[in-house]
């Protein structure tokens, strides 16, 4: 390992850590939980409410379920299962991806209907 | 061409296929999108070091098409593809600049492979969001772009002899 190989792990971690601190330092509880397909936006759920939804894409199925504040994929169809093992998430701009379906579950901070204010 | 060449570039093209494949049979117990050890780069690098630069991006050409059709789908062609290609542009970079050991090139890859394929999977989901996975694969692409590196130099050591 040379010096400048250092300074490359170095880089890199510093980068991640910035851009972790940048999304943890936004993160507050959120209020619901908007699910996309392919960029559209197909469903949105209350945090406070336990609620299960089947989101059905051209790829294949999705359950998303909502309990207890927290949100996470309960079932789906998809080949690598990324989305089922992935941690439960609350905070806002936390998100679950199915790549295979091209679906996001991701959390915002804003209630149901002010769908504008989501940032892209 | 030189056709000695050639079947130098039917073995590592099926070595790093071979690679890509023992690495879907090992579980990664992180269930982040896009993390993996990167086998297949290990042979790439090899390439790289053994032969040439152009000789190595023509197998990693290959090899992605191949291990894609054969195990991935269209789809997954194009994550590894993205990954693969932007991950071999700075590898070449570095290596060239000569400033840079065998590991450091190595982790290089690692982290631009998983730039590349988030970019791509964010261009396909159609949301940004997919920004927040960044530094989990940043911090992954460096500890197996290590391990990739240490086990080419390995490998390298014995091949020259």
């Amino acid at each position: 390992m040379k010096k400048t190989d250092l300074l490359l792990v170095v880089l890199a971690l510093v980068a991640a850590a910035g851009i972790y601190l940048f999304y943890s330092a936004g993160a507050e509880k959120g209020k619901g939980v908007e699910i996309t397909v392919d960029g559209e936006s197909e469903a949105f759920l209350p945090l406070d409410t336990n609620d299960s939804i089947r989101i059905d894409t051209e790829d294949g199925y999705n359950i998303v379920t909502v309990q207890d504040g927290k949100v996470f994929v309960t079932e789906a169809d998809c080949r690598d299962q990324i989305c089922v093992d992935h941690k439960k998430v609350s905070k806002t701009g936390e998100t679950i991806v199915c790549l295979p379906h091209k679906l996001v579950v991701a959390i915002t901070g804003d209630e149901p209907g002010d769908f504008d204010a989501v940032v892209m | 061409m030189d056709y000695k060449k050639i079947p130098y570039y039917g073995l590592f093209a099926a070595l790093a296929i071979l690679m890509g494949y023992v690495e879907m049979l090992i579980p990664i117990p992180v269930p982040i999108p896009g993390v993996k050890l990167g086998l297949a780069n290990v042979i790439i690098i090899i390439m790289m070091y053994f032969m040439d630069t152009k000789s190595a991006f023509f197998v990693s050409l290959i090899r992605v098409v191949l291990s894609g059709l054969l195990f991935a789908g269209f789809a997954g062609l194009l994550y590894s593809l993205s990954g693969a290609m932007l991950s071999f542009a700075v590898m070449a970079l570095l290596k060239k600049t000569d400033k840079f050991s065998i590991v450091g090139v190595s982790i290089a890859g690692g982290v631009f492979h998983n730039v590349g394929q988030i970019i791509v999977a964010a261009l396909a989901v159609e949301n940004v969001k997919m920004a927040y996975y960044l530094p989990f694969l940043l911090v992954s692409g460096v500890v197996t772009g290590m391990l990739i590196g240490i086990v080419a130099k390995t490998a390298l050591g014995y091949l020259k002899r």
